[in-house]
């Protein structure tokens, strides 16, 4: 919680400097963007550990389905990171940048998924092979 | 006098042996004879050591499911995530998670349905040997139109719903969970409405099936038994007034013939409902167990997973609870009217 006060002090702390730099010197607020987005992204990691933890310690109890997991957090993870650029690319003015990312991350993520679709189809074509 | 003597030499020749008809209830099936009371001599007895046993065995089940839950409680958390998330990213995430939460779920789910299956054709199959059994004893108690109304009415509605649940129901379940996942990973409006159709239209087919079964029970046990104990009385007064001096005694004799019957059928009756609920039990508290995890996954996921994700798991556990239902109606059917042939007559 005091991580969280301190984290969100600093974005209002950034938002006040950005705003009083002016358009004169924008790419100095784009950088300070950047580094505070940065700085968030730490935080978050360090707040995410336990949770990582957490669920490192599920998927040793399951010992089955693991890579559906790996999956599963391979694609959270390129989510979040893309989604995170792509709102700092907006915010520089430059949103196609950022759509770009997001189509790249997208194809990514399809295909990541695949292997899970595959999983799927293969066990539809087992049970209706069974019927 | 010559004739005589070769008639009287020949008639021993004409002799042929009779036995009466041994009434016992069939053998139980081999996948319920482990679970099998020792003695069957006291009901609740013989009930509650089926219970224990069944219940003794239920934990490796119970750890099946909770390995499956923590998968799937796993998927939706990390997913969760992405909640806040606008666009294709969060939608191409979300198709994934739910084929992914299938693929978890759809080897388990396809494993019980198979139980499910196997276990209702057990069921039917041992019934199809307990009620010839159980009309011939009420037959030889005096029942003959009860006994036959019975036991053609069950034969009829036992054909309907093994039949119904082999060709329509369990293809219907899958038909249910296919559009149940499409539904989740594309949330489309059509798939809600087929999805529901689909989960109406199986519990309508069942609640129907066994509402009318229960009142041909109900009907034909009052009609027929009425008839047969008018019988019964009437019988026994011909007897003690048409013949004399021991017509009385005759009337009694009778009597304690179709108590002896009537022993003969509580025995066998006793053992047959036992025996249908060693076959039954075990699959159905197996798939309880995972009908009660997934239950349980599901609402302790909607905490913090996305609505149509947490809406899955509550599909599987819907179509986990429609095989639960279809196995229980068969063993419902065989036990109804086993009871209900061992009411007697009158």
């Amino acid at each position: 919680m005091e991580i969280f006060g301190k984290s969100a002090a600093g974005f209002l702390i950034a938002l006040i400097l950005i705003l009083s730099l002016g358009k004169e010197e924008r790419s100095i607020g784009l950088l300070l963007t950047i580094a505070v987005c940065c700085m968030a992204g730490i935080t978050v990691l360090q707040l995410m550990e336990p949770v990582l933890d957490f669920l490192q310690a599920l998927q040793h109890l399951i010992h089955t389905e693991s890579s559906i997991l790996t999956i599963v957090f391979k694609l959270v993870g390129i989510s979040t990171i893309s989604e995170l650029v792509a709102m700092i690319c907006s915010d520089a003015g430059c949103s196609s940048l950022g759509k770009g990312l997001q189509m790249l991350a997208s194809a990514v993520l399809l295909y990541l998924s695949i292997p899970v679709f595959e999983m799927m189809i293969g066990l539809i074509r087992e049970i209706m092979g069974g019927l | 006098m010559r004739k005589l003597i070769i008639v009287l030499i020949l008639l021993p020749f004409l002799i042929t042996p009779a036995y009466a008809i041994e009434l016992k209830a069939p053998e139980v099936p081999e996948s319920g004879a482990d679970w099998m009371p020792e003695s069957t001599a006291s009901f609740p007895d013989a009930l509650m050591e089926l219970l224990h046993k069944a219940l003794l065995t239920l934990q490796p089940d119970l750890a099946d499911a909770a390995q499956i839950s923590i998968t799937v409680t796993c998927i939706i958390m990390a997913l969760s995530m992405l909640q806040s998330f606008s666009g294709t990213l969060q939608r191409i995430a979300s198709a994934a998670g739910a084929a992914a939460i299938a693929s978890a779920l759809l080897n388990d789910t396809n494993s019980l349905i198979r139980l499910g299956t196997t276990t209702i054709t057990e069921l039917s199959d041992y019934g199809k040997l307990l009620l010839p059994v159980m009309t011939a004893a009420m037959a030889s108690q005096g029942g003959t139109t009860a006994s036959t109304m019975l036991y053609a009415g069950t034969a009829a509605f036992d054909i309907v719903l093994s039949s119904l649940i082999s060709n329509f129901l369990v293809p219907a379940v899958y038909c249910f969970l296919a559009i149940a996942t499409a539904n989740s990973a594309f949330g489309e409006d059509i798939l809600t409405r087929l999805r529901d159709f689909i989960k109406w239209l199986i519990t309508w087919t069942l609640k129907t099936l066994l509402t009318v079964y229960t009142t041909y029970m109900g009907i034909s046990g009052v009609v027929s038994g009425t008839t047969d104990a008018v019988a019964l009385k009437a019988a026994k007064f011909t007897i003690s007034s048409v013949v004399p001096v021991v017509g009385g005694i005759l009337s009694d004799a009778s009597e304690s013939v179709l108590v002896s019957a009537g022993l003969v059928k509580n025995a066998a009756g006793i053992y047959g409902i036992i025996a249908v609920l060693a076959v039954f039990l075990a699959p159905f508290l197996k798939i309880g167990a995972h009908y009660a995890v997934l239950k349980l996954t599901s609402a302790l996921c909607s905490l913090f997973g996305t609505k149509q994700l947490t809406t899955l798991i509550e599909d599987f556990s819907t179509a986990m609870g429609f095989i639960l239902a279809m196995t229980g109606t068969t063993c419902l059917l065989v036990l109804i009217s086993t009871i209900c042939f061992l009411k007697g007559v009158g």
